[in-house]
């Protein structure tokens, strides 16, 4: 945190906005790969062909005319959606996405993979295939940010300017911070976690099928800081249980959990519900317990109390959750959050309405990146882009951000093999259920229906700008 | 249900029927097929085969209370409340309707007639 930017406050108002060059309605510019995608499946079945005419003719709408330059940085969920969006509704601006990576991965589908419910194919896509015509790629990564001067650079030393900026970077997995943890060793001596990429899940998946072959003592770990997906701990925990009753070993095996926090889920009504099911099944939970040292290959956990006091653990299965915070070219930048809970993490500094840097008028942030209450998911993805594209536009356009983000996040918490909870909830940690006869805490086969074959659609149609 | 559910159930459909392209081509030609051969092999009986068809429908839609929870790792034993029951139903009429649409040219080739000098 020391050699962090303390760069001047720059104020939203000297920002120079392009020039706006008109808004008119007109029919979007072609859709590249997903209209031809969809006229090729126009012929697959009958259902599909009535939505196919609807998806292609809706997104006929106004598009905002200017020569802004507008780099979003990463292409994950979130800066796809975006570019996409951007693409289909601005006409003329000039759009590059900075990031290497080639591969697209469907994250949500990890604790599926590392559970045994998914093939790991399921999860692997390309981004070339998600990645809208009309936008200039570099496949690099940014080294530096320069807000200031309303540029960064990439790791090639390559300098791209812009008018506005997008960050959608994701998270760091900052294994580092447990020491002796080795991401590489994931899936032997127990070692598992399902946040590392689809090798480690497979990985993941391997070592449990192992384990309730046996059975024996499994430690389940959640770190303090915020991180993506915050139901993957408590899934992986509900799913490694329904496995070793599966497998005919639970009742000889010790599954217990250790939370750095003093809770296991953010909503209250729903830790209560947690916890008293573990409650139930004899999963103890250790609260205030911080996984800070791993011995591999001794299979050996060491945690640590807020007062200092150190616990060792020996375990035949560990599920380390990492600690996560900003990638470093962010964290070391004067986007970071420079103060409040927010700092420590160098999460990006948005107003948690808008969306809009809270120093940088020219500046948004989407996706797990902003410091933000709640909600590192896809579903805060999918119901933030739009808001996010259409205060950028507006701002664009010379006006303030007209629209507003209540926060809004979902997880299907895997109960077991064919149920699950459709939780959903805001940044206040209301239930907020997108359907009023859906009842979230109702053990559901509908919640698994959707967990494992409806909301990777959802996703593609998320990545894809269109919802 | 609110415009946005809609677009987003609409999407979700579309998303996953292109991600089941080629069983979708596969069944869409063999009922096209099916249709062709009842149209060109004889004289079809379209009201008898529409009955086999709708029978058939009926069939798959109640099999399929049985066999779409297993076909994602779960059982009809996981279903709790209403919804889930709702939802399986509209899963299982799917696959009713994809009987239908296969059994009716079936039904009509094997209850019509032949053409006049067409082969046994």
């Amino acid at each position: 945190m020391s050699n962090r930017s303390n760069s001047a406050k720059r104020s939203q108002e000297n920002t120079e906005p392009p020039q706006v060059l008109s808004q008119h309605a007109e029919a979007l510019p072609p859709g590249g790969a997903s209209r031809r995608r969809l006229l090729l499946g126009a012929a697959a079945a009958p259902v599909a062909v009535g939505a196919a005419a609807t998806l292609r003719s809706a997104p006929t709408r106004a598009s905002l005319q200017t020569n802004a330059r507008i780099v979003v940085v990463g292409s994950g969920l979130a800066g796809l959606a975006v570019a996409n969006r951007l693409v289909r509704e601005l006409d003329g601006a000039d759009i590059t996405v900075v990031d290497r990576k080639e591969e697209h991965n469907y994250q949500p589908g990890y604790t599926l993979v590392g559970t045994g419910i998914w093939p790991v194919d399921k999860v692997i896509d390309r981004n070339a295939d998600l990645m809208p015509e009309g936008v200039r790629w570099v496949r690099e990564m940014v080294a530096e940010y320069d807000p200031d001067h309303n540029a960064l650079i990439t790791d090639s030393g390559k300098r791209i300017d812009y008018d506005y900026l997008v960050v959608a970077t994701g998270c760091h997995l900052d294994y580092e911070q447990i020491e002796g943890m080795d991401p590489a060793a994931i899936g032997k001596k127990g070692l598992t976690s399902v946040y590392n990429g689809p090798k480690a899940v497979t990985e993941t998946w391997k070592a449990m099928d192992t384990f309730r072959q046996r059975g024996g003592k499994a430690v389940m770990t959640l770190p303090a800081t915020p991180i993506k997906c915050a139901g993957a701990p408590l899934k992986t925990t509900f799913m490694l249980v329904d496995r070793l009753r599966q497998a005919g070993t639970f009742e000889r095996s010790q599954v217990e959990f250790h939370s750095a926090l003093g809770v296991v889920f953010g909503v209250p009504v729903i830790n209560q519900r947690i916890l008293e099911r573990w409650a139930d099944w004899n999963v103890p939970v250790h609260f205030s317990s911080k996984l800070v040292a791993v011995d591999i290959d001794a299979q050996r956990a060491t945690f640590e109390s807020p007062e200092g006091e150190r616990t060792v653990e020996d375990y035949d299965f560990i599920h380390v959750v990492p600690p996560m915070r900003a990638p470093d070219s962010l964290f070391h930048s004067p986007l970071a959050a420079q103060e409040g809970p927010m700092a420590a993490g160098g999460w990006l500094e948005v107003d948690r309405e808008t969306l809009r840097h809270r120093r940088y008028g020219n500046v948004f942030g989407v996706g797990d990146i902003n410091g933000t209450p709640r909600g590192k998911t896809a579903a805060t993805v999918k119901q933030s882009v739009p808001k996010v594209v259409a205060n950028l536009i507006d701002v664009i356009a010379g006006r303030e951000p007209s629209m507003r983000f209540d926060g809004y996040t979902s997880c299907p918490m895997i109960l077991r093999e064919g149920s699950a909870w459709l939780i959903e909830f805001d940044y206040e940690g209301r239930l907020t259920p997108s359907l009023p006869m859906i009842e979230p805490l109702q053990d559901s086969w509908f919640a698994w229906l959707m967990k494992v074959q409806l909301l990777k659609p959802a996703y593609m149609a998320v990545a894809k700008g269109r919802v | 249900m609110p415009l946005y559910e809609i677009w987003l159930a609409m999407n979700i459909v579309w998303e996953f029927a292109l991600a089941n392209l080629a069983i979708l081509i596969i069944l869409a030609a063999a009922i096209a097929l099916l249709f062709g051969a009842a149209v060109v092999k004889g004289k079809p009986a379209w009201c008898v085969g529409f009955k086999v068809g709708m029978v058939a429908a009926v069939l798959v839609t109640l099999a399929g209370f049985f066999f779409v929870p297993a076909l994602i790792d779960s059982s009809i034993s996981d279903l709790t409340y209403w919804v889930d029951w709702a939802n399986l139903f509209a899963v299982s009429a799917v696959f009713g309707a994809a009987a239908f649409a296969l059994c009716w040219p079936l039904g009509a080739i094997f209850a019509g007639g032949r053409r006049p000098g067409g082969s046994a």
